[in-house]
């Protein structure tokens, strides 16, 4: 007995060894579990920041290359997508396209991370860059500006000097002189919406700087506030006729408003308020805005219907002239003008007054005539010369289906003591009878033709369109402008960002393209 | 004896792997359920991230703390999008159009609180919003919240 509890005793060696390895293992199993669980977490978190990551670096690269086009445009691209090339950026490598289409400048970004040999995640970004917006108003004027009996001015209207509003007239926008009055003629109404032109969320605001102040007539209405306000410096009171708000002629004008005045307020109603003899400001003066021609700027592929093309076409763009660049270009109208596209810039050697005793014709010598005119695409005219657009009639598009936006940019610059009014003159751009631009559908903004006229000389158009005709789309900008009876406009934002005004670009839209 | 004394340890260690054991699979159906949840929301707040980003602009008056409509891109292409909290209470769904509020497909289905969108404006234009997801899991509730600036609003 005593022998068999002995060998028990003998086999029983071992066993805590057994238990131990097992225990050892049961343990290990959970921690490996644990610890795959824990892994599995943070593998889930770390792709999604590298996820991130790859957009932070494609972003890089969309800064890289404006950065670059900013220095020169013309630059390089160092790690074209066609290429093996990458830059290094933003934790990761990336590889860029950018291509210039009119005024934009279109990015393209694909953020590789960590590598692209090696990448984790991609991610592709397309980035459009256009010049930063300078055309905000309907009309702009650095002088005095009359806007004619009946006008319909769908937008803004900014002077520096004074507005004469005539009778009748209708302007869904603001009215802004800074440093002089605003007078509006019996039956002239600013308003903040008119759905037929379908104009809505203006402000209806009439708001002088000038001594003159507001004045009014019967039947005016002013949807907005009216602000009479003056220089800093000027002692407001509520007795005195300068920068007051009144009404001429007797009766009474409708501020649906505030009406606000440092000097008095006489013949008003309706308004919400009326405070008078108290200090307003004055509307900051805004700057015409100035052009500044650069031939990099623009489109020079030899494919891009839009790319430059000069008059004279030998030598760098803009420092060479030549005594015959109207004339050249002119026959070149004469060719296309049924379906004009593109960009052209005309620099005329000692620009002589235009012709208007002569009938505007692609013949002509002394103005660049886009008389009759057909776009088949954008079209922005540069030049030095004055440019008639005649007798024309209605500028549309080849089709429906085509819009285009129109630029006249003349920096012509009529001599000293000369006049230019609606029958026409010494001016930098004059058109005769009935021009319009057909805008499409006025409540389809992307449609038809825009038109943006911009000259640092003077501007006048004598008869607007025919009766009946929906204003033309678009803006102008003179430094004075005189505009007959019914030429109207409606303003239109595709023409609020051109190239040539301000060098810097902003960034309008941000994609993110699948890969 | 010492057989008696491992037997002993080897019943206690039994007792407690079984008791492990028995507390894992709890815990392993609770983690899962957690990896699950905190996944859906985290593709959820990605896409969404990703279309907010390209957004131009937010329909104020179509939009809520629990709906949001905006105008952005899908592949380069504009759409109108709306994502909404449908339900009347928790667990809610967030729901995603690409189609200006037809056909909405589910994307989210655990939510807590319907609460999910907070604009900041400048002028009267919403340029960020803040998206907050809160996820209910088995056991918790889990937060994911971002921020996202539109990049194309108009501000």
């Amino acid at each position: 007995m005593i022998q068999l509890i002995r060998r028990l005793q003998r086999e029983e060696e071992g066993y805590s060894l057994v238990i131990a390895i097992l225990l050892l293992s049961v343990m290990m199993v959970l921690l490996v579990v644990a610890l795959d669980a824990g892994n599995a977490s943070l593998g889930q978190s770390s792709k999604s920041l590298e996820w991130s990551k790859a957009l932070t670096v494609a972003e890089a690269g969309a800064n890289d290359s404006i950065t670059r086009l900013g220095e020169n445009r013309t630059a390089a691209d160092p790690c074209a997508m066609s290429t093996s090339t990458v830059c290094t950026g933003g934790g990761g490598e990336y590889q860029l396209a950018w291509t210039q289409s009119g005024s934009k400048i279109i990015v393209t970004s694909i953020g590789y991370y960590p590598t692209k040999t090696a990448p984790k995640f991609t991610r592709e970004i397309q980035v459009t860059y256009e010049p930063v917006p300078a055309f905000r108003y309907a009309i702009f004027s650095q002088t005095a500006l009359t806007i004619q009996n009946g006008a319909r001015i769908m937008g803004d209207i900014y002077s520096d000097g004074a507005v004469d509003v005539g009778g009748g007239a209708e302007i869904c926008g603001s009215v802004l002189s800074s440093a002089g009055g605003v007078t509006l003629q019996n039956g002239s109404e600013v308003l903040t919406a008119d759905p037929a032109y379908a104009c809505s969320g203006k402000s209806g605001k009439v708001w002088t700087g000038g001594p003159t102040g507001i004045v009014g007539a019967s039947n005016v209405t002013i949807s907005g506030d009216a602000i009479a306000g003056a220089p800093s410096t000027t002692t407001c009171s509520a007795l005195s006729s300068n920068y007051a708000i009144g009404v001429s002629g007797g009766g009474s004008m409708t501020v649906n408003g505030a009406a606000k005045a440092c000097g008095s307020i006489s013949g008003v109603t309706g308004a919400t308020s009326m405070i008078a003899g108290t200090a307003s400001s004055a509307p900051v003066p805004v700057s015409f805005p100035q052009f500044v021609f650069d031939p990099n700027s623009y489109p020079s592929s030899g494919t891009d219907p839009l790319r430059l093309q000069c008059y004279p076409s030998g030598g760098t763009c803009g420092s060479n002239d030549s005594s015959t660049a109207i004339g050249d270009f002119n026959a070149y109208i004469a060719v296309h003008k049924t379906s004009l596209t593109g960009t052209f810039a005309v620099w005329q050697r000692a620009a002589q007054p235009m012709s208007t005793s002569q009938v505007c014709s692609t013949s002509s010598v002394t103005q660049i005539c886009l008389d009759g005119v057909t776009l088949g695409g954008d079209f922005t005219l540069i030049t030095n010369a004055p440019v008639d657009f005649g007798n024309t009639s209605t500028i549309s598009t080849t089709s429906s289906s085509v819009s285009a936006d129109m630029t006249v940019v003349s920096t012509y610059q009529p001599t000293s003591g000369t006049t230019c009014d609606t029958n026409g003159g010494d001016c930098s751009i004059y058109g005769q009878n009935s021009v319009e631009f057909d805008g499409g559908d006025v409540s389809i903004p992307d449609d038809g033709v825009v038109g943006l006229l911009y000259t640092t000389g003077k501007m006048a158009f004598k008869n607007g369109p025919q009766n009946g005709a929906d204003p033309g789309e678009g803006a102008l900008y003179a430094a004075s402008m005189d505009l007959k009876n019914g030429y109207d406009i409606v303003y239109n934002s595709r023409i609020e960002r051109v190239l040539g005004f301000g060098t810097t670009y902003e960034r309008t839209l941000w994609q993110e393209l699948n890969l | 004896m010492e057989l008696a004394v491992t037997m002993m340890v080897m019943g206690i260690v039994a007792s407690a792997v079984m008791a492990v054991a028995m507390r894992t699979f709890t815990t392993t159906a609770t983690i899962t359920n957690r990896r699950d949840v905190l996944a859906d929301g985290r593709i959820a707040l990605d896409r969404l991230s990703k279309q907010l980003r390209q957004g131009e602009w937010v329909d104020q008056t179509g939009s809520t703390a629990s709906s949001i409509t905006f105008s952005g891109y899908i592949d380069g292409q504009p759409q109108t999008i709306v994502w909404e909290v449908t339900g009347t209470s928790a667990p809610y769904t967030l729901e995603e159009s690409q189609l200006g509020g037809a056909n909405l497909v589910p994307i989210l289905s655990s939510l807590t609180d319907s609460n999910v969108f907070t604009y900041t404006t400048q002028g009267d234009v919403v340029d960020q919003v803040n998206v907050r997801l809160s996820l209910g899991t088995k056991t918790s509730t889990i937060l994911l919240s971002t921020d996202v600036e539109l990049r194309n609003a108009d501000t």
